[in-house]
């Protein structure tokens, strides 16, 4: 039997060893994932169990019939930090455990407010729950159960969960941070062709001569509830169509649009329109520090 | 004429290859757009002054910002009740937008210190009150 004096040390010594003494190896490795957009974070974490030469996982491992946690040991869990849609169906903001219940054809997704449950824990059926069906896709592998987010838009992703020969996607669609549709009344005002040029930072006649001589023109439309921009030519490929995205009283951030989708806003410039008897005379394009450096006067 | 830059280059200029004027490099946000303890605006000192505001001695090696400067000597009663959006509130010392244009004068290189400097001028003077200021304040840089 140890002395007294010997167990403190012994005691000591284990609450001083380094972290790396205290490292285990696991069959299910811990992971996460953790994604934004516009604004919204989405995190799942979950434990990687390996195949390790098992041929069969589901219907064998995991039977047909059974409610599983897309991960091992404890439930995996998926958090959003604002309210989102997973596949049409709306998830309040939160953390959840996930769950599937696995079926030859269709598996039901779950979605469970309790988020700390060991896999063999699973809920009962609940109203609280956020439940819907899926159809599996059949792929090969991967031999390690990965939870990854292949596909990203302006308004939401893809979030795979994929192993064994099964890949489950789902569609989060999260709240847009800045709404993209004007009211047709202000619009109405502000439609129309605009001859822009930009502003010379120095005064000099070269910097004048040279600045009058690049002009552009702005046709602005309003389509679908938005206004949106045809920049000829644009100074940017990525500027040649943009969407006007009101944050105050006829004070716009330009939104550059690729195949009539939002990828990126310039928050940095404002465009500002004047208006006269109830029609825009023309706009300015300020920096972030106030400056003006450019200037669309109407044309039409 | 198409330009053949990168927007994000661009943007980083300043706009300063469109614009025709010198470049600099921006400096970094200190903590984001709005300060995290979000303080809200701050209320005016009675009787402040624009004593401290940098002269413009100290900004010969930055004339970009002078315009900004001057705004803000004209107006330390409404400047002073407006919170800067950069993060400059968390620095020590710092009151309010005033703060920013005194002593360390982060106002020198920070846009967004700039451009709420400018655009506080450019409101006043086209009559609006410290209160609509404020909201405009917020919807551009808040």
């Amino acid at each position: 039997m140890l002395k007294p004096r010997a167990l403190l040390f012994l005691l000591a010594a284990g609450a001083l060893a380094p972290a790396g003494l205290q490292a285990q190896v696991r069959a299910s490795e811990r992971g996460s994932i953790t994604q934004t957009v516009d604004g919204t974070t989405i995190t799942v974490d979950y434990a990687r169990p390996r195949l390790r030469d098992r041929r069969q996982i589901f219907g064998k491992v995991v039977p047909w019939g059974e409610v599983w946690t897309p991960g091992a040991n404890w439930a995996t869990t998926f958090e959003a930090d604002k309210d989102i849609t997973v596949n049409g169906h709306k998830l309040a903001k939160g953390k959840y455990s996930v769950w599937m219940q696995v079926q030859q054809k269709e598996w039901t997704v779950i979605f469970d407010s309790t988020w700390k449950r060991f896999h063999m824990n699973p809920p009962k059926p609940d109203s609280s729950q956020l439940r819907f069906a899926v159809t599996p896709e059949s792929i090969d592998g991967p031999d390690v159960l990965t939870w990854s987010v292949p596909t990203l838009g302006p308004a939401g992703m893809t979030l795979v969960m994929a192993w064994a020969g099964k890949r489950v996607p789902l569609t989060i669609v999260v709240p847009p941070s800045l709404p993209l549709t004007t009211a047709a009344d202000i619009a109405s005002r502000l439609t129309g062709s605009y001859v822009f040029h930009w502003e010379p930072s120095d005064t000099t006649k070269a910097a004048a001569d040279s600045a009058a001589k690049d002009v552009s023109t702005w046709k602005v439309t309003y389509t679908t509830g938005m206004l949106l921009v045809d920049w000829v030519p644009p100074p940017f490929e990525e500027w040649s169509h943009l969407v006007l995205i009101k944050y105050g009283e006829d004070t716009f951030y330009p939104g550059s649009m690729l195949k009539g989708e939002l990828f990126d806003v310039e928050m940095d410039l404002s465009i500002e329109f004047a208006a006269e008897n109830g029609r825009a005379t023309g706009f300015v394009v300020r920096q972030e520090d106030d400056k003006v450096i450019g200037k669309g006067v109407r044309k039409d | 004429m198409f330009i053949p830059m990168h927007r994000r280059h661009f943007l980083a200029s300043c706009l300063g290859v469109l614009t025709l004027g010198t470049t600099r490099a921006r400096p970094l946000r200190a903590a984001g757009r709005r300060s995290l303890r979000d303080p809200g605006h701050p209320t005016f000192r009675p009787g402040i002054t624009a004593d401290k505001v940098l002269p413009d001695s100290d900004l010969v090696d930055y004339p970009s910002c002078k315009s900004a400067f001057e705004a803000v000597r004209k107006i330390p009663q409404i400047v002073d009740g407006i919170r800067c959006n950069c993060g400059c509130a968390e620095l020590p010392g710092f009151y309010s937008l005033l703060s920013c244009y005194e002593s360390a004068g982060m106002a020198r290189l920070c846009p967004i210190c700039q451009g709420q400097g400018r655009m506080a001028y450019r409101l006043f003077t086209s009559g609006k009150t410290l209160d609509e200021i404020r909201v405009a304040i917020d919807a551009r840089y808040g």
